[in-house]
């Protein structure tokens, strides 16, 4: 565990800009989504009004921001080569794994856990029914970002 | 005594080239081995394959009593490995390099590590970004020694630094001999010659030879001999005569396996009544241009 935590700590600190961009567009999100443009009837269709102005361009913009922090993170350690100075470390790689995997928990996952809850919750939804579901939706998101990018990788 | 390094008919190929050609070495524990060779000879690939950045053709080699094929993890507690091909974290200050290395190895001796950054001049609160080249390879030895390892494994660690650091990065390392062995590449001959107990030649790819400096050191003479008439040298020469030249009734050459009996009756033979000889001692730099030169005429 100490050694998890170790490489988690690094990498926040390597990466606190990243995160501190993330974090912001997630809060910009769910500033935007509480808005009532949502329910303006030409919110679907396209304008460039809207598409600016009413917070639909901060949702690609938060998968690519979180699509290059996952990056970012899993690259602080590359896999791939034989120049790179950790291979030669007494690293643990489920250690290292578990380590990536926290980052992403903690910084992406959580946020946007407490984001979707606070929305619901706005909403007038009852959040306790729909606890599962939002951490289903948690693990299915990242682990999507990652298979994508590993299948870019490979 | 302990092999810390073994390593049998290692065979690398890329493709058409043949990096390694039936490399079989030994490494003593306690021994300071130098591995020289020109470029291209195949010292990084066999340092690789060592420390388990790449995988052998064939072969078979063990570092630590353990095949080099699970070197991983753990086993790299025991082994400091610098290289100046290796991507040192930039964007990390010195200090914060040497404090998140620290948890990794369970034998890290803070007090070494504090003496270390001492005698290398290591500025703890400057970016590694901002560091020269010879800072950063003082960087990367004092992490690598500064948990007592075993096994310290150097590839070109001196290439292109200027004197001072050289003599630093010795400095260092000659402080942790006692305690570790050493398996060094290097073309810094001079450098070598002076710390190293054993030495390997690898010549495209294969181990002409691996044996203690002082055997290699007593094994290669400059012979310089006197003939009484000027004639054209002889031919064939025996095998293990280097570079053999001819001004006027003098002839110098390499003899490659000095001996003191033998060397004086070989030459006897092949020359006949010879004035004067003369037997000098070389240097590692003198004897690795031989050994090149001749490797070049073949």
């Amino acid at each position: 565990m100490d050694q998890i935590l170790h490489i988690f700590k690094k990498d926040v600190r390597r990466h606190w800009p990243e995160i501190l961009i993330s974090l912001s567009l997630l809060a910009l999100f769910t500033r935007h989504e509480l808005h009532p443009w949502t329910k303006r009837p030409d919110f679907y269709g396209f304008s460039t009004y809207m598409f600016f102005y009413s917070g639909r361009v901060i949702i690609p913009a938060l998968v690519i921001v979180w699509t290059f922090l996952i990056v970012r993170v899993i690259q602080s350690e590359t896999l791939i080569g034989d120049r790179q100075w950790w291979i030669t470390k007494p690293y643990v790689w489920w250690k290292l794994l578990l380590a990536k995997l926290l980052f992403i928990f903690v910084f992406i996952s959580v946020p946007l856990y407490h984001s979707q809850l606070f929305l619901l919750h706005k909403a007038g939804f009852p959040v306790l029914p729909y606890l599962w579901s939002v951490v289903l939706l948690q693990i299915s998101l990242p682990c999507l970002i990652i298979f994508s990018q590993s299948c870019l990788l490979v | 005594m302990t092999s810390v390094i073994r390593t049998n008919a290692l065979v690398k190929r890329y493709r058409s080239l043949t990096a390694l050609d039936g490399v079989a070495l030994e490494v003593q524990e306690g021994a300071v081995y130098a591995l020289v060779g020109q470029n291209g000879a195949g010292k990084t690939t066999a340092i690789k394959i060592l420390m388990n950045l790449i995988s052998a053709t064939s072969g078979a080699a063990e570092v630590l009593g353990t095949d080099s094929r699970k070197i991983r993890g753990k086993a790299y507690a025991q082994i400091g490995y610098v290289s100046e091909n290796q991507e040192i974290p930039e964007w990390m200050k010195v200090g914060a390099l040497l404090d998140y290395l620290r948890p990794f190895y369970p034998t890290w001796d803070n007090s070494l590590e504090q003496s270390l950054v001492k005698q290398f001049d290591l500025p703890l609160d400057r970016r590694i970004k901002a560091l020269s080249r010879g800072m950063k390879m003082k960087l990367a030895l004092a992490s690598a020694l500064a948990f007592h390892p075993r096994l310290i494994v150097l590839d070109e660690p001196f290439g292109g630094l200027d004197p001072l650091v050289r003599d630093q990065l010795i400095e260092g390392l000659l402080e942790r001999a006692a305690e570790s062995t050493i398996f060094l590449s290097s073309h810094d001959l001079a450098e070598i010659e002076s710390f190293s107990s054993h030495v390997g030649y690898l010549d495209s790819g294969k181990l002409l030879f691996s044996e203690e400096m002082s055997s290699l050191a007593t094994r290669f003479r400059e012979v310089e001999l006197t003939r009484e008439t000027d004639q054209p040298l002889p031919s064939p020469l025996p095998d293990a005569w280097l570079q053999p030249k001819t001004s006027g009734t003098l002839v110098r050459f390499v003899e490659s396996r000095f001996d003191e009996q033998k060397t004086p009756a070989e030459i006897q033979r092949v020359f006949g009544n010879v004035k004067d000889i003369q037997y000098r001692p070389l240097s590692l730099r003198a004897i690795f241009l031989a050994l090149a030169r001749k490797t070049e005429e073949v």
